[in-house]
């Protein structure tokens, strides 16, 4: 009991340090310095707090079994269609074949946000229920996710109550993916494939990326 | 007090982007643009009243313009053929004939809603790196206990 919930609490700090992170990357120096330096006790907190070996605690299972590939393929899918509605909402042509250098970028933060959200905050919550293990690392993404966009230095208006919705449903499906493949490669590649499909073609990154 | 507070870039004759306060008058758009022909990226923020983008016409180079709020006369948008890139607002884009007229208008600008965050940030990158740095750390750490 005493090691479930010095987990939750571990884990809830990191994920406000997270959101303290994104808040602060909006800044301007040096304020944004202040939030990579949260970034680095980050990395301190999660090399200091891993439970099971440092591969599986980022990554699940390694290799490629039945339920991984059928699940990739679902993840790959689900990605690309996510990208093209996305895209015909934003009223961009629906399949690009310009890629840009900046899809390595946008492929790069999305592998990274699944690695640390999907990958190794949900992986530190064993001992609880799996449902809670998704719900916990959906809410924290999108938790992040938003605080990039509370900040007193963005001036553009953005819709907070849907980009925390769709990133909290989204996130429920990809921790899902997770839970059942026990691998994080199927949300992985299915965030990866839509940052490639939906920014994929842009000249330069937005202007929140930076 | 908009007109005051855009007055202190009145030195800045090379300005290139400029993200407007509220408020911003039709009468303190046209003023500011007049002393800042060089600009190339305009963002118009919620609660700016302007209507009329004909003025934005002068800027020979402008090559991006966001409109967040709302959108009144878009038919003076339709006249601006440098852009290459315009963000339009959410209400605005819903109207599928006046988003057509534009496309047709403007074939070589890049036509986008002012909505739809979707990808992280790009410092957050740095977290990878940095978990290496802290295992090398961790590691010399126990193998100094060891020892």
């Amino acid at each position: 009991m005493e090691n479930r919930i010095k987990s939750l609490w571990q884990t809830s700090v990191l994920v406000i340090l997270l959101c303290a992170f994104s808040f602060l990357s909006q800044f301007e120096f040096p304020y944004k310095l202040c939030g990579i330096l949260l970034l680095l006790i980050c990395a301190y907190l999660i090399v200091r707090n891993i439970r099971t070996d440092p591969i599986s605690s980022f990554f699940g299972k390694i290799g490629f079994s039945k339920r991984i590939i059928v699940t990739l393929i679902i993840g790959i899918f689900t990605g690309g269609a996510l990208a093209l509605f996305c895209r015909r909402q934003f009223y961009l042509t629906l399949f690009s074949f310009k890629f840009q250098w900046f899809a390595i970028t946008g492929a790069g933060i999305g592998a990274c946000e699944e690695i640390i959200f999907r990958g190794y905050i949900q992986s530190q919550l064993l001992s609880f229920p799996k449902i809670f293990r998704i719900i916990f690392a959906s809410l924290a993404h999108a938790s992040y996710k938003c605080c990039l966009f509370l900040s007193p230095a963005v001036l553009h208006p953005v819709n907070l109550s849907l980009l925390f919705t769709a990133t909290l449903i989204v996130g429920l499906f990809f921790g899902w993916l997770k839970e059942y493949s026990g691998s994080i490669l199927p949300p992985a590649f299915a965030h990866i494939i839509f940052d490639i499909c939906v920014y994929g073609d842009y000249m330069q990154a937005p202007w929140w990326v930076w | 007090m908009v007109e005051d507070s855009l007055s202190v870039l009145d030195n800045l004759k090379d300005l290139r982007w400029i993200s407007f306060p509220f408020k911003l008058s039709q009468e303190n758009l046209k003023i500011f643009i007049k002393k800042h022909p060089e600009l190339e990226v305009v963002t118009l923020p919620s609660g700016a009243s302007i209507k009329d983008f004909n003025s934005l016409k002068e800027l020979k180079n402008l090559k991006a313009l966001a409109v967040i709020d709302t959108l009144a006369d878009y038919k003076t948008l339709l006249n601006l053929k440098q852009l290459q890139y315009l963000s339009v607002p959410m209400k605005f884009s819903k109207d599928n004939e006046k988003m057509e007229e534009l496309k047709k208008a403007l074939p070589n600008c890049k036509i986008v809603i002012s909505e739809g965050f979707c990808l992280g940030s790009g410092w957050f990158l740095l977290i990878i790196p940095f978990i290496g740095l802290m295992f090398v750390i961790f590691s010399f750490k126990f193998y100094g206990k060891q020892n």
